[in-house]
This record gives C-alpha cells, sequence and structure tokens, in this order.
C-alpha cells in the first residue's frame, strides 16, 4: 500500500522566479525507507515540507498529494501530529523545554493523553532508545548526537506511521551519524515505520535505503532501488557524491548489480585487474616551522582531568594540517590554546605569526545586518578580496541568509581582512553539501599556494584525504600518529576513508576514488 | 526523602511554617522554628554552603540585635545613654527577638530553594496552568542557551579582535538576538510539527500524589491548627513580660516545635531505616 501519492506536484514559492518543484509524481509505499538527494537547493526540503500541512511552505501549488488514500489537505490536526513526525538537521533548535523527559513528553502532552499514558510510553522509548541515563539531565547539556537522538525518540513516542528527517545528521560527527541512521534503521525494521530522509553524505544511509530518489533543479531525475539508481546516476554531477564502491562500479562496468557496501565493493573490486593508482605520493614540504606547540597540557579546571597532555605539533609554512580525533580528545581544545583564549598551565606556543580563528559556528563571526557593514568592521580594503572569493553579490545579504558553503567562505574572507599567516579552522566542513565542500578544499588549497598556513579540525576523513598535506590524530590527550595523508589514511584501519578501507591489501595506497578512476 | 514528598504538599507545609514564623513574636516559636530549619540543612546541605548560610545568618542577627537599641529607646531599664538617648535592656531583647525572626524566614527559604528546584517549580504551576508550566520550562532553556552563545559570539569577535570592548559587547548582543529569532522558528515548527496548540493540552509530570502525601498533609494541618489556637505574643515594652504558661500555650508551643522538625525526623528516620537495612545485608 502506498503512503504517499504524489500527483503532478509544483510548487513555487512567493517572489520566486523558478518553480522550486516541477512535476513530481512518486508513489511512497508504506514501510519504505526513502532516501531523497539532490544538491542544495534542489527542491529536497521543500519536497519534505510540502508532505506535512503544518510545515507546507507559502507559494503556489498545484497537483495533487495523498496521505493514505486521502487528500493530504484533509489530514487532521491531531492525525497529522501524531502520524507525521518531522526532524531537521539542528539539533538544538528542534527541542522545546528543559529537561529530557518534559521533551520526551512534549507531543503526548499536546494530544491530551493521560499522565499515566504519557508516563508509560516515555518510559518505553527511552529505555529503546537507551535514553535512560539522560533521562533527568538538562538538554542544554546534551551533546549534538544526543540531542539529535532525543529528537527522534521525541517523534517516535508518538507512535508515527512516517518520519521525515532533512538532513538529520549533518551537524553530527561520523560516529554519531552512523548511530543515528542505524537506530533509524532499527526503527524502520521493529516498526515498519515508513521513513523518508534527505541526505548530502551518502557512503553511511545509502546502503539502508530501499529506494532512491534524485532531485535536481525541482524535477524529479531518477527513482529506483539503491541498487538501479546506481546506473542511472552515471555521468551525472551529482555521481561524484555516491558510495565508494558505487563510484568505482560505474567507472569500469556495469553489467553486474552494484556493489553498496565495504563488504561487497571488496568483493568487487578484487576481480578488476588495477595494481597502480593514478596519483602519485605527495611530498612533503621542507618549508620552515612557522608554528609550534611544546608540550601543552591544559585543564578546565583545577581540579579537573587534563584535556592537554604534553602535547605538541609542529606545523610548516604553507601546509594543511588537518587535526582528527574523536569526541573530547582535545582537538578544538588544542585550537584554543594556540589561539591565545585558553592558557596551556605547563608548556608554549611558539610562533612569530600573526593567527586567524574560525569558530565551529560561522555564523559567530557576523555581528552587523550586511555583508558588507561586518566586513567594513575590520579594514575598508574588503572589495578586492571579496571578488576574489566571488562574493561580491552578497555585499547587501545578511549573512546568516548565505547557504552554508558561501557563509564558511565569508566568514574565512572576513578573518582573512585582518591579515592572519596562520588559520585556524574548526570543522569547516560541518552542514556542507559535497559540492560546497570540494569548493570550499580547492579554496583552502588556493590560499596555501599564497602562502597562508592552515591548522583545522574536522571529523570528515574524506576531505582531509583529498586536502590536507598532513594529518594527526589526537587521542587521550596528546597526537598519538602524524604522518602526511596519503600514509596517515592507508596505515590506519579504523580511522580512515571509505575507499581505503575498501582496497585495503588489494590496491595499496588507494585513499580516494579519484586514485583509481582518474580526476577525468 | 523529604523532599520527595508531592511538591503540593511540601508547599502547604512551607506556607504553614513560614505563615506562623512570620506572624508570631515569641522567642521561643522561633527558636523551635530555627532548630527545626537548621537541623534539615545540616542533614542535607554540603557542609561548605551551610558555614557560608550560618555565618551569614549571624552576622544579620548581631546586626540587627545591636541596632534596634539605635533607633528605639522605649523600655524601662536603662543601660547607658549614647548622646542623651537611652539604650534599654528591653530594646537590645526586642531587637535579639527581630534577629531571631529575620533569621528564621532566612533559613526557612534556604530549605525551601533547595527542595523546590525547577521541576517542582514548574509542576506547581503545571497544576494551575500547563501553559505557564512549558513557558517556564521553555525560559529555563533559553537563558543559559543565550548566555552561552552570547560568550561564543563574544570570544570569536574579541579574537578576530576589531573593536573596541564596549562595541563588541553591543555588537555580539545584536548577534545573539538575531541568531536566537532565527532558531525560535525552527522551534515554533517543531513544537507545530509535535501538535502544539491542539485543544486539551495535558501535563506530564514525575510526581505522584500518595497516601503518605495525604497523611503528612493532615498531620502538618493539625499541628498548624494548633499552634494558631495556642498563639501567645511576648509584650516587650515598656517592660518585658512573658505570657503566663497556660495549657493552651504549651500546645501551641509543642505543636509549632514537632511542626518545624517533620521535616529533620522524617530524614532522621530514613536515615536509620537505611542504617538497619545495609546492617541486614
Amino acid at each position: 500500500m502506498e503512503i504517499f501519492n504524489i500527483e503532478n506536484l509544483s510548487f513555487k514559492y512567493n517572489k520566486a522566479e523558478k518553480n522550486a518543484l516541477s512535476d513530481i509524481n512518486m508513489k511512497i509505499r508504506s514501510g519504505e525507507f526513502l532516501l531523497v538527494i539532490g544538491q542544495s537547493g534542489c527542491g529536497k526540503t521543500t519536497l519534505l515540507k510540502m508532505l506535512k500541512n503544518e510545515l507546507t511552505p507559502l507559494g503556489e501549488k498545484s497537483g495533487e498529494l495523498f496521505y493514505k488514500g486521502n487528500k493530504l489537505e484533509n489530514l487532521s490536526q491531531r492525525e497529522s501530529a501524531s502520524e507525521i513526525g518531522f526532524i531537521t538537521q539542528d539539533p538544538d533548535a528542534q527541542l522545546v523545554t528543559d529537561k529530557v523527559y518534559s521533551e520526551l513528553a512534549f507531543g503526548l502532552e499536546n494530544l491530551g493523553l493521560k499522565k499515566e499514558i504519557i508516563r508509560s510510553r516515555v518510559a518505553e522509548f527511552s529505555s529503546y532508545f537507551g535514553l535512560g541515563e539522560l533521562f533527568e539531565r538538562e538538554t542544554n547539556t546534551l551533546s549534538g548526537g544526543e540531542k539529535q537522538m532525543l529528537n527522534l525518540a521525541c517523534v517516535m513516542v508518538m507512535n508515527p506511521e512516517v518520519i521525515l528527517l532533512d538532513e538529520p545528521t549533518s551537524m553530527l560527527n561520523p560516529i554519531f551519524s552512523a548511530k543515528f541512521l542505524n537506530t533509524l534503521k532499527r526503527i524502520n525494521d521493529d516498526f515498519g515505520t515508513t521513513v523518508i530522509i534527505t541526505e548530502h553524505h551518502l557512503s553511511e544511509v545509502f546502503r539502508l535505503a530501499d529506494r532512491v530518489a534524485y532531485l535536481e533543479k525541482g524535477f524529479l531525475k531518477a527513482y529506483n532501488s539503491s541498487k538501479e539508481i546506481c546506473r542511472e546516476l552515471r555521468g551525472m554531477e551529482i555521481e561524484k557524491t555516491l558510495p565508494a564502491p558505487a563510484r568505482i562500479f560505474n567507472a569500469f562496468s556495469i553489467d553486474k548489480p552494484c556493489p553498496i557496501t565495504i563488504k561487497e565493493g571488496r568483493e568487487y573490486i578484487s576481480k578488476l585487474e588495477i595494481k597502480s593508482i593514478y596519483n602519485s605520493d605527495t611530498e612533503i614540504k621542507l618549508s620552515k616551522t612557522v608554528l609550534k606547540a611544546d608540550k601543552i597540557w591544559f585543564r578546565y579546571e583545577k581540579k579537573g582531568k587534563d584535556i592537554l597532555k604534553n602535547c605538541s605539533l609542529a606545523v610548516k609554512k604553507g601546509e594543511i594540517y588537518a587535526l582528527l580525533g574523536e569526541n573530547g580528545s582535545g582537538k578544538s581544545t588544542l585550537l584554543n590554546v594556540i589561539n591565545g583564549s585558553k592558557k596551556a598551565y605547563r608548556g608554549k606556543i611558539k610562533t612569530d605569526s600573526r593567527i586567524g580563528y574560525l569558530p565551529q559556528n560561522p555564523k559567530n563571526v557576523f555581528v552587523k545586518d550586511t555583508l558588507e557593514e561586518d566586513l567594513k568592521l575590520i579594514n575598508n580594503s574588503y572589495k578586492e578580496i571579496i571578488s576574489e572569493f566571488s562574493l561580491s553579490k552578497y555585499l547587501n545579504t545578511h549573512p546568516y541568509d548565505l547557504s552554508g558553503g558561501e557563509l564558511q567562505r565569508a566568514s574565512i574572507c572576513k578573518v582573512l581582512l585582518t591579515e592572519p599567516d596562520i588559520l585556524l579552522l574548526d570543522e569547516p566542513t560541518k552542514g556542507l553539501d559535497n559540492f560546497a565542500k570540494i569548493k570550499l578544499g580547492h579554496f583552502l588549497r588556493n590560499l596555501c599556494e599564497n602562502g597562508l598556513t592552515i591548522v583545522l579540525v574536522s571529523h570528515d576523513l574524506e576531505f582531509c584525504a583529498e586536502f590536507s598535506d598532513r594529518c594527526g590524530l589526537l587521542f587521550d590527550g596528546e597526537i598519538t600518529s602524524e604522518s602526511n595523508s596519503r600514509e596517515f589514511f592507508s596505515n590506519n584501519l579504523f580511522y580512515t576513508t571509505p575507499m581505503s578501507k575498501m582496497c585495503k591489501g588489494i590496491i595499496d595506497g588507494a585513499v580516494n576514488v579519484e586514485d583509481i578512476i582518474g580526476n577525468g | 526523602m523529604f523532599k520527595n514528598f508531592n511538591p503540593i504538599a511540601l508547599f502547604i507545609y512551607f506556607v504553614y511554617v513560614l505563615f506562623i514564623s512570620v506572624f508570631s513574636f515569641n522567642p521561643i516559636i522561633l527558636t523551635a522554628g530555627i532548630l527545626g530549619a537548621v537541623f534539615y540543612c545540616l542533614f542535607t546541605l554540603e557542609k561548605k554552603s551551610v558555614f557560608k548560610l550560618f555565618g551569614f545568618c549571624a552576622f544579620m542577627f548581631l546586626i540587627i540585635t545591636l541596632t534596634n537599641p539605635l533607633f528605639s529607646h522605649n523600655g524601662r531599664t536603662v543601660l547607658f545613654f549614647i548622646n542623651d538617648n537611652r539604650v534599654t535592656f528591653e530594646a537590645l531583647v526586642y531587637g535579639a527577638v527581630l534577629g531571631l525572626a529575620v533569621i528564621e524566614v532566612l533559613i526557612w527559604f534556604k530549605c525551601f530553594s533547595t527542595i523546590f528546584d525547577s521541576e517542582r517549580i514548574i509542576f506547581l504551576f503545571g497544576k494551575i496552568s500547563p501553559k505557564t508550566a512549558l513557558v517556564l520550562s521553555m525560559t529555563l532553556r533559553f537563558i543559559p542557551n543565550f548566555v552561552s552563545n552570547f560568550k561564543s559570539i563574544n570570544t570569536t569577535q574579541r579574537l578576530i579582535g576589531s573593536d573596541s570592548r564596549i562595541k563588541r559587547y553591543l555588537n555580539s548582543f545584536s548577534a545573539v538576538i538575531t541568531q536566537s529569532l532565527e532558531n525560535s522558528v525552527i522551534t515554533s515548527d517543531s513544537m507545530k510539527s509535535r501538535g502544539y496548540g491542539l485543544k486539551g493540552r495535558t501535563f506530564y509530570s514525575r510526581f505522584r500524589f500518595s497516601t503518605r502525601d495525604i497523611v503528612f498533609i493532615i498531620i502538618s494541618t493539625v499541628l498548624f491548627a494548633l499552634s494558631i489556637i495556642g498563639r501567645t505574643d511576648f509584650v516587650f515594652y515598656p517592660s518585658i513580660d512573658a505570657p503566663s504558661l497556660s495549657g493552651f500555650s504549651i500546645i501551641g508551643c509543642f505543636s509549632f516545635s514537632a511542626l518545624s522538625l517533620i521535616p529533620f525526623i522524617y530524614e532522621l528516620k530514613e536515615g536509620i531505616r537505611w542504617k538497619y537495612s545495609i546492617s541486614k545485608i
């Protein structure tokens, strides 16, 4: 049975020139795990919001939407609230109340359920989601991953028929996002709840999906099972975002079923006769050290535990140095010690260079109503640099209205106006789609060729593998391994790119998909 | 634990105790009230905050005791003169009793604030109006968020280093407001999509109302009524006149002492039971 039936749906936002959605026809089966992909601005989010009355944006709509055989617009508010759940990408702003248990009860209170029913429902689902330990905590004190898991639990307590998720993992680190997606799949399997999800980073979610829909500029370009669709997307720009096994498959032969998981990919790749790889080892630049952290010790509280323990780091001029490590390993703390906002209690930072720093949330860089006013705060010579960054047309835009990639570039631009020699970036790829990421990567490389040095903290292994010169793994407060990127990722077993995992022992040294298929 | 009684029962209890503490001017009653609160504090608070509280109370007590005779010159027994003004024994005693009354209220409020955390206060409001309770809960989430956002924006701006301190604070403040407004759009979507605004919203809390609470309320009410009936005031001016100990006033003092000792006795009982049950293991 179909849960949603979308017929000739078109939608145009008020004041927009083009349709956000054009002539979409889809039949979404009940119990299906549907993945919607496409570049930023392709209409994914709009499509999701059309599926829930309360969130439908203002604009001109044509075509019909059926939910369980009836017109969606006739669905009562009460049914809509309990049967159709919605989760967005911002884990924090979706939360309403101050305590975890009251957040869990929020939806059920709205439905007017009795206290006893709420009590048992909340108990059931907090054990299903393993939230028992967080139950009495304040929602402010949870990590991003825990918050998003709570959001999912809050939707699930209402026993929905379908959950709509708009890039739910884009703000989470890889470990939490894998956990989140696996929980989602478990819900899909355990309860038969229909899942409709949009995502940019496909390596984890692709294998979970039953079917995939590809939107391009508001048109539904492809809609098929996850194995079949890889073939259909061949040669399109979106192909670059597919999981590594599917990309390799598309590049070589497409007569067998397409591999999606690492396991299938290994099997496939072992039959190919590739021994050499395209990219040769990048040389380590032999330039001088511009920044040295010498045996840093740091803790937040007098009696707290040490976050950094005897941590040493040397960064060379003109390189991109990537600091990797799990949550709480001290990556961001190390950046804060380097930029001087936190003081080490033992050890020294040695540098003669000016340091510029970009926080995790690039919005925090901007405080004025337009980009131009904000840049003027630093100095008036922004015109040249802003056109170099191809951001001139946004000078009169409110910085918060920029897209993720533009905002990131604009914030770098503002910091560069202070003329730093070293730029510290805290998770610059957070929340960016693949295209924006690649653009940002080339952009950073360009800056380095002009003499800037970059130290970045990231969870994004594929990004670091492609764009950084050297990588260091921070664990338990110190850098436990460090080498040039290719060596780093081909030596690591777990902490490495999917491509490297797939090629381990079969094609040595392959870290990125381009290593095998070339850049063409 | 005492604080695990239903918040409504606890609230009634505190109203009783504070009512009598405020409206009776009887050193015996006041001392009994202070002892009850102090014992409870010693049982439940950390040592550091107990010392802080007691230090502050002692200070308040001394100040009030010593300043009253400077302003009030009534009373028969003159101790000495300051600038031709009489300093009397009665005024000094009156000051001391006034001091007791103030510190009693202080310590009971301390007990109140340690017991009534946000969850209990929201529960009390929720009984009156679920909407107010929600607003309160949202505010309690909003404020710390706002402060920490402000701090991180301000730090970022400091590191970029473009402005004077005051300008930076103003800019960061306006930025954090803009960000909060942006987020509130997402929050309101999230509320709408989970059915906020439907008719007949209920209120969930983790508290139950059990027979234990009813017994507690009945006992407190009886003791409160007896304390009111047996209420006697002291007369200080022109000379101190303690009321004669009639049957009623003895019952009054006794009842209030019992009332104010309930939290302590309850904790003591639980403590003993806990020890006993451990020794059986």
